[in-house]
């Protein structure tokens, strides 16, 4: 039990700091508009078909990745990831708490992007499939970029290499979105995206104490 | 000769070509490592004499390369691509340092 | 390990290797009967699945090393993860621009999306240079050992999951049923040559990967004996 409450701890604290500093989670959902209205000079003709919506995930793709940048920037910056890790807690613990954080800002900004993809391309395309695919991406987003993103962190070009090690990961997660928003038959793709957060949740959870510690 | 058999060719050509490219890369490896052998061998030799060194480190790729030569600096080169001009030669010192 | 296994292992299998590739070659050129349906250009089959499968092979390899290195906690499985994992992406590279010669000879075209195994090779080679980049840019020491056999490790779940995915995808970019580029039927002779084709790539990749293991060994003991010396 004391595991959940480390994690619990762990989840309030960034919570807590971001609520203080309100830097990250606004950025992401700047960011989030401004890529959308991009997209839309972009492609000027295809904005109202089915590939926007590839576009709609593109953005939260990059979204993710720079609220993952922030991740574990405190920490390193400030020497608390040596004091967590020496803390009488499981390292997983540090993981899942970070994961949950990163979920929760994930959320609150696809709480904005996704009516403002409504409004700006097709919202007829985000039915109730296409939000469930969203909500089981963000599940493998945040457990896998919080891994990527302890890793990166560690590295002297941490911005230059969370995104090089974030993208291929996530090609499985995008088909499993997208295709959740897309198909007529959306269950196989959401099994799918299922399938993807079981088994990287369980492999990041194995794997975060060997990349924090030595 | 159809398209279809340049193709093929060609792909068996990058094929070799790739492996080649592989062996030339090591071979200018284990030059430099020769290099480098010579001038620590030489470096261990300044240093009074000859070390009790932890072990001979050469012997997979320093094989056959005759016996060693006792003084003075020997002037044949001594393995493969030992172009190395600021060295005097390479000696099989290797075997003689364990 | 025996000393003469050491020493001469990659002797042997570099001798294997050549017998077995000469062999499957010259089988595939001048002796196995030209497949019906495609003809001649069926032939590049006996390389470019065995380079593909090898690839696979070494990344497997991999990451069996680096299960080792977080269960073991032993230094050298790490040189040995690394190293197998270079002559993955050697052999993957290797398997895309052999594989987009056979697009073009198949299709006309030098990259299609709807083969599905050159999709999922592009996916693994952004993967695993990730990989390289990760190395550089952390110093070398457990920390450095520790990620990359942690990313080794996911590289290799993420080749069942990556090929399921562009399954998926498969469906959703392009409704036209892949074509079987293997052809429908393998007799037992053209069976008979890639096997031994695939036999000789491996064996190959095996003897590139003891001397590069070597190489790369021999190095980081020069360095000690040079500060050992300086």
């Amino acid at each position: 039990m004391s595991y959940l409450v480390d994690v619990a701890t762990l989840a309030r604290k960034d919570l807590r700091l971001e609520l203080r500093a309100r830097d990250t989670v606004p950025a992401m959902l700047l960011f989030v508009v401004s890529a959308l209205v991009i997209f839309h000079f972009a492609l000027p003709e295809e904005s109202s078909g089915p590939a926007a919506v590839g576009l709609l995930w593109i953005a939260i793709l990059f979204t993710a990745l720079l609220g993952l940048g922030r991740a574990f920037m405190a920490e390193r910056e400030q020497g608390l990831l040596d004091g967590l890790v020496l803390a009488p807690c499981d390292r997983s613990a540090i993981w899942l708490g970070k994961t949950l954080s990163t979920l929760v800002f994930l959320l609150l900004v696809e709480a904005i992007a996704l009516p403002a993809f409504a409004l700006f391309f097709d919202g007829s395309r985000i039915g109730p499939a296409a939000i469930a695919g969203v909500l089981l991406a963000d599940l493998g987003i945040a457990t896998v970029g919080t891994l990527l993103a302890a890793m990166a962190s560690a590295s002297r070009a941490r911005e230059l290499l969370l995104p090089l090690l974030f993208l291929p990961v996530v090609i499985p997660l995008l088909v499993g979105g997208v295709g959740a928003a897309v198909e007529p038959d959306p269950a196989r793709y959401l099994g799918f995206l299922g399938l993807y957060d079981l088994i990287f949740a369980i492999l990041s959870w194995a794997s975060f104490e060997y990349v924090v510690t030595e | 000769m159809t398209s279809a058999e340049k193709y093929v060719t060609a792909a068996y050509l990058v094929f070799l070509a790739v492996v080649l490219v592989y062996v030339v890369i090591f071979a200018t490896k284990v030059s430099r490592l020769d290099r480098e052998l010579a001038e620590l061998t030489a470096l261990a030799k300044g240093t009074g004499g000859r070390q009790p060194a932890a072990k001979p480190p050469v012997r997979e790729a320093d094989q056959g390369k005759g016996s060693g030569e006792t003084g003075r600096f020997p002037q044949l080169p001594g393995g493969p691509g030992a172009t190395s001009a600021r060295q005097p030669g390479n000696s099989p010192e290797g075997e003689r340092l364990g | 390990m025996s000393t003469w296994s050491r020493n001469n292992g990659a002797l042997a299998l570099s001798a294997a290797a050549t017998c077995l590739l000469v062999g499957g070659t010259a089988l595939a050129f001048l002796w196995v009967p030209q497949d019906a349906d495609q003809g001649f250009s069926q032939k590049i089959f006996y390389l470019h699945v065995p380079v593909a499968l090898t690839a696979y092979a070494c990344f497997a390899w991999g990451a069996w090393k680096a299960w080792r290195l977080l269960s073991r906690r032993q230094d050298r499985y790490d040189l040995e993860s690394y190293t197998a994992v270079h002559m993955g992406i050697i052999f993957g590279v290797l398997t895309l621009v052999t594989g987009s010669i056979w697009a073009k000879i198949s299709w006309g075209v030098w990259w299609t999306w709807s083969e599905r195994q050159l999709v999922l090779f592009l996916i693994l080679f952004l993967f695993y240079s990730a990989y390289f980049m990760l190395r550089y840019s952390l110093a070398p020491g457990p920390a450095r050992a520790n990620m990359s056999a942690v990313y080794a490790l996911f590289g290799v779940v993420l080749i069942p999951v990556s090929f399921l995915a562009i399954r998926l995808a498969g469906t959703l970019l392009h409704p036209n049923p892949v074509i079987n580029r293997d052809g429908p039927q393998m007799s037992a002779s053209m069976f008979g040559v890639f096997c031994v084709c695939l036999a000789g790539m491996l064996a190959l990749a095996a003897a590139l990967y003891r001397t590069e293991l070597t190489g790369k060994r021999l190095d980081a003991r020069l360095r000690e004996l040079r500060e050992l010396l300086a």
